[in-house]
């Protein structure tokens, strides 16, 4: 296997290789993910641990209004979601797609059962006015969500606010760790999207070098391609090797029009008349010995066999110019 | 054939190659823990706190009952209310001052309702600092004032976890304090009942909060004579509205309200008499019998060192009803 053999093969390779690799990169991946789901609730629970699965990362919830988020305790957001219209994402299945889930209602009893005081607390007597004006109002008012939204302050258990007219988009990294994320339109219409943008580590390190690789060999191949088709050697040696290079030609079958075309530049164009064709005697003339003998005298006569044998032996000569030998033997 | 197995291998390779690119959805993670586990942080304690007084004040400037109700709630609204009676009717020094600033604020760690706040407000003039209590009944809810009381001249408030972190809000029947919260407040409350010689009073360190009271039962019942008539009182406490808070060191501090009803009756056609400041609250017209009811509120510290006794650190005396019968 010659080099250039071998640099046309590695040629191909880098071919197959640089296109692999344009097209890996051309299809490679973004370098981060952004799983979204549509949503038809007033407000949107985000857990902690879904905020934690997006470092450096964002959340953006969309709209059609205003646009509040909140930050609590789990425990105080699930609790203050359960009575409520809400959803909650619950995971990222694929890189396009977040996992959502209607908030559960939580049970009655939950907050109470810590303490023995809890259940009672409402009924107490002290002072009716009291009861009156706050809490039955205010619990009776905030579940379908308008009034708890317009509130102009943000109530006591949320711990940071954050707002946004039709896209609210929060930093993961500026919120705080380990809390509950909820978020709310202002208006109590639908939030219509979520979505979260999530780093995700691409396996491309391998692109550039096979491109790279790929595109080297592929120029080494191509430049062995061209050096097959250009000859580089001198005039010259051209013209020698070509002359070198015919092959003798093989004898012209008797009778055949090359053959008398043969004949007849040997005879120096004079016509041969054989003996059968002897006008006087129709004899066959008898060959001499000799080639004194050769010319008859009286009759001017040659014997075809020695013409043609004078003829067969100048076939290793070159053929005289203006005969159609060349044309044959080409 | 042999062509279209070459373009198949390479497709398929192909995939496998760009498979490879795209890393797998990454997989979900434990929820990290809050920095804060307090049910309310330095952050809502400065909403709540200003929120309380920008309404305290203002009611306090129209002497108006009616603006209160949204940061402050419950006792805090009838005890008020009658404070600004009485300031109507001429008494400048009805309503009491409770000052603004705060020198610690003690939050629940709790998840469950209510919850509680604390505040231990700077001394304000001529007077020891005011104990406050915030109360949010539910997570709709926000938190009200709804009691306060000063502290006991002499008394010390214990260490208490810091606002980053809160305290546990401890059951009634808590066994990690002796006695528990439950037993404590009862046996006081039969203390007040009983006096001095009740078998309870060993059992509590000395207050002014009770030596006064049976001050005053002392002089009422010998007015009560003078006048061949009677007096008697009665002494309750709500359960429902008492909360305990672990401290720092394993012991307790009880928030408890108590109602003191104090009867006073005399005979053979005597009239009772009343203070010229509580005659603006007097329900009817006096005759032989006077009622007043008051809303008290008290601390007691249960120390965790069970050798120690409890002792009440700050106790409140609001006088909210006189009725004339």
């Amino acid at each position: 296997m010659t080099l250039r053999t071998t640099a046309l093969i590695a040629g191909a390779l880098g071919l197959l290789l640089l296109i692999g690799g344009l097209i890996a990169d051309a299809t490679r991946p973004a370098s981060f993910g952004t799983p979204h789901a549509a949503l038809d609730t007033p407000i949107l629970v985000i857990g902690p641990e879904l905020v934690a699965m997006a470092p450096g990362g964002s959340i953006t919830i969309e709209g059609d209004g205003g646009i509040v988020a909140y930050s609590a305790r789990t425990a105080d957001a699930e609790a203050w979601a359960a009575s409520r219209d809400a959803t909650q994402v619950t995971g990222v299945p694929t890189w396009d797609d977040l996992a959502t889930a209607p908030v559960a209602a939580s049970e009655p009893s939950a907050s109470p059962s810590a303490s023995a005081s809890a259940s009672t607390s409402p009924s107490a007597s002290a002072s009716p006015a009291a009861n009156a004006s706050s809490s039955p109002a205010a619990s009776a008012s905030a579940s379908p969500e308008p009034s708890a939204s317009a509130q102009p302050a943000i109530a006591d258990i949320w711990r940071d606010s954050w707002d946004g007219d039709g896209t609210l988009t929060l930093e993961t990294d500026k919120l705080p760790v380990g809390l509950t994320i909820v978020a709310e339109s202002a208006d109590g219409a639908p939030l219509t999207d979520v979505s979260m943008t999530i780093d995700r580590v691409v396996n491309d390190g391998w692109i550039a070098p096979l491109k790279w690789w790929g595109g080297i060999l592929a120029v080494v191949g191509l430049i062995a391609l061209i050096s097959l088709l250009i000859d580089h050697r001198g005039a010259g040696t051209k013209v020698e090797e070509a002359v070198a290079s015919r092959k003798t030609a093989a004898p012209a079958t008797p009778g055949s029009r090359r053959e008398r075309r043969e004949t007849a530049t040997a005879t120096g164009g004079i016509p041969i008349v054989t003996g059968e064709d002897d006008p006087t005697t129709g004899e066959v003339p008898v060959a001499e010995e000799h080639p004194a003998s050769r010319w008859a005298p009286t009759t001017g006569e040659i014997p075809v066999q020695d013409v043609q044998d004078a003829a067969g032996e100048g076939d290793d000569a070159p053929p005289a110019e203006g005969t159609d030998e060349g044309e044959d033997r080409a | 054939m042999r062509r279209n197995a070459a373009i198949i291998g390479a497709s398929a390779a192909g995939l496998l190659v760009l498979a490879g690119c795209t890393p797998a959805v990454p997989a979900a993670v434990d929820a990290p823990p809050a920095q804060e586990t307090s049910a309310v942080t330095q952050t809502q304690i400065d909403r709540i706190v200003p929120a309380t007084f920008a309404e305290l004040q203002a009611a306090d400037k129209a002497k108006d009952v009616e603006k209160l109700g949204t940061r402050v709630g419950g006792a805090a609204v009838r005890i008020r209310g009658v404070e600004y009676q009485l300031a109507k009717a001429g008494d400048k020094a009805a309503i009491e001052e409770i000052p603004s600033t705060m020198q610690a604020v003690y939050v629940s760690a709790d998840e469950t309702f209510p919850r509680i706040m604390v505040g231990v407000t700077a001394a304000p003039d001529g007077a020891t600092p005011v104990v406050a209590m915030w109360l949010q009944e539910d997570v709709n809810s926000d938190y009200q004032l709804v009691e306060w009381a000063h502290m006991v001249p002499g008394a010390t408030l214990p260490a208490m976890p810091g606002t980053a972190v809160g305290s546990a809000q401890l059951p009634l029947d808590t066994d990690t304090v002796t006695p528990s919260p439950k037993q404590v407040v009862e046996d006081y409350v039969q203390l007040l009942r009983e006096g001095n010689k009740s078998e309870k009073a060993p059992e509590f360190a000395k207050d002014t909060y009770r030596e006064r009271l049976f001050a005053a039962r002392k002089v009422l019942n010998a007015a009560a004579e003078k006048g061949d008539g009677s007096y008697s009182d009665f002494i309750d406490t709500r359960m429902s509205d008492t909360y305990a808070m672990a401290t720092a060191d394993g012991g307790a501090l009880v928030f408890t309200p108590l109602t003191v009803k104090s009867s006073l009756k005399v005979k053979n056609g005597a009239t009772v008499s009343i203070s010229d400041a509580d005659k603006a609250l007097v329900n009817g017209k006096l005759k032989d019998k006077v009622t007043h009811t008051y809303r008290d509120f008290i601390v007691i510290h249960i120390p965790a060192n069970a050798d120690e006794k409890p002792v009440v650190v700050a106790a409140d005396h609001h006088l909210i009803k006189v009725e004339a019968k």
